[in-house]
């Protein structure tokens, strides 16, 4: 073997190895992004089934949560791990929730995101849910599962909202981002896409008595989803007044 | 977010504090209602009104509604506005006595559907020669048929402001009239406390629902945007 050609064997190992990186699930883009730009293993946004159970559950007081179906991220998606009788439904929700523009976090394995649905939340939003996370575990970049949700939504997969439709998220153990860990218990409520400004809610940050989250708004759901902190947590202690909700 | 400043109590118990704000000599000496203070009607100033129905929500939302007043013969509309949001002041009475001005703007949902049931009740109201000569039970029956008749619309998705701090009510019990804390109400027509998690009503629920039936609404207490003047922070209480 010439020196020739052991030069070009090692340029296409390295070239191999650039590639295979590039492609590796999970690898961090640059120093200005430190969370994953693309999925990470699963294992790493997978729980221990009873902490899920636990977790999810304290997203709502006691008293709603304990008779509430509990769903739990499995390998294949979220899997009914409890039968409820009250017609709300617990899960934790992972950072692929979040909205695919601006959203450095998206693949952040970290991000646990503990909910409770109403009834009506649970038949007309929980979907987008269950769709999103179909579409992450069926190795989708962030695109193609905007892509995908759009192409959903055209084939009328989402329900129609429902009105009374409204979220629990309570959790004092959640992490929903890096800015403010567990953020602030809140409550969410859902109304059909519209131009976000003529609400009147604010931005998050903002001193407006209702906040716009960034998440959905015809992006592509075609849901408005409005917050409004509340100054407990499902456990019952008092918010600390400069906690932040998201 | 600064969250300084948040209601810190639930919705009862805020309104168990409006009530009993006054002074503890007030509270001796429980007070008659004072019409001039409390009471909205046909009477009342134009500018006083419209003052008072924009109070309801962020001026961002106000400045851009529409605005109805009181009238002789109900709501009149002084301004069309173009955000699909209707401001107005709702009163309630019990048997003669009016219990409640609150100021309140409705999203472009509500406007179309439980904004018309306010319009209706009010038109009603002035048919009488006086307020006393029809009876809220009437009224009640009136706008219960006009659900069933398709006069009126169940809303769908959306949500109300009563952001004044001039939302007055006339607490019966304690004789004297107290003030809601800002709130927003989102509508949840045939809502039950099972909806919410609860299995009745309670004082101490969060979020609160209120009016079982079509007119259904979930309660959230809210703070007041800190730097929104223009939201009835002039009030006389």
């Amino acid at each position: 073997m010439n020196r020739k050609m052991i030069k070009t064997i090692t340029l296409r190992i390295l070239a191999l190895v650039a590639v295979l990186c590039a492609a590796r699930p999970g690898r961090a883009a640059d120093a200005k992004n430190p969370y994953p730009t693309s999925m990470a293993p699963l294992d790493q946004y997978l729980m221990d089934r009873n902490d899920e159970i636990a977790l999810a559950r304290s997203a709502a007081p006691p008293s709603i949560a304990e008779d509430a179906t509990v769903m739990v991220l499995g390998r294949y998606g979220y899997e009914t791990a409890v039968e409820g009788t009250n017609g709300f439904v617990c899960n934790v929700d992972r950072s692929w929730m979040d909205q695919f523009e601006n959203s450095p976090e998206f693949w952040n394995t970290k991000r646990r995101g503990p909910v409770c649905y109403n009834p009506q939340a649970a038949r007309s939003v929980l979907p987008i849910t269950l769709i999103r996370t179909k579409l992450a575990l069926a190795g989708r970049s962030k695109s193609e599962m905007n892509e995908g949700l759009k192409a959903a939504i055209e084939k009328g997969e989402l329900p129609v909202l429902e009105p009374g439709g409204m979220a629990y998220m309570l959790s004092k153990q959640g992490f929903l981002n890096s800015k403010c860990g567990n953020c602030a218990p809140h409550l969410m409520f859902y109304v059909p896409v519209k131009d976000a400004h003529t609400w009147g809610a604010g931005a998050l940050g903002s001193d407006a008595p209702v906040l716009l989250s960034p998440h959905f708004n015809g992006a592509p759901e075609p849901v408005t989803e409005f917050i409004v902190p509340v100054t407990e947590w499902s456990d019952g202690t008092p918010a600390n007044t400069d906690d932040h909700a998201h | 977010m600064k969250r300084k400043g948040w209601m810190k109590a639930t919705f009862a118990g805020l309104l168990s504090i409006a009530a009993l704000s006054s002074s503890p000599a007030a509270q001796d000496k429980p007070q008659e209602p004072t019409k001039e203070v409390h009471t909205i009607d046909a009477s009342t100033p134009r500018e006083r009104q419209i003052e008072l129905a924009l109070s309801a929500a962020p001026t961002e939302v106000s400045s851009k509604a529409t605005v109805y007043i009181l009238w002789a013969k109900g709501y009149e509309k002084v301004r069309e506005g173009t955000n699909g949001f209707s401001c107005l002041i709702e009163r309630s009475f019990k048997e003669t006595m009016q219990v409640s001005a609150a100021p309140a703007c409705f999203d472009a949902e509500g406007s179309r559907t439980l904004a018309q049931t306010i319009l209706r009740r009010e038109e009603l109201r002035a048919q009488g020669k006086s307020e006393a000569e029809i009876s809220e039970a009437e009224i009640k029956d009136d706008i219960a048929q006009g659900f069933t008749d398709g006069r009126f619309k169940v809303p769908g998705p959306g949500f109300l402001y009563m952001m004044s701090n001039e939302n007055c009510f006339y607490d019966s019990d304690a004789k004297q009239w107290g003030v809601v804390p800002p709130h927003l109400m989102f509508y949840a027509p045939y809502k039950t406390a099972k909806d919410l998690g609860y299995e009745a009503i309670s004082p101490t629920m969060v979020p609160y629902l209120t009016y079982p039936g079509p007119e259904g609404l979930i309660v959230v207490m809210a703070k007041k945007p800190a730097q929104d003047s223009s939201s009835g922070d002039s009030h006389k209480h």
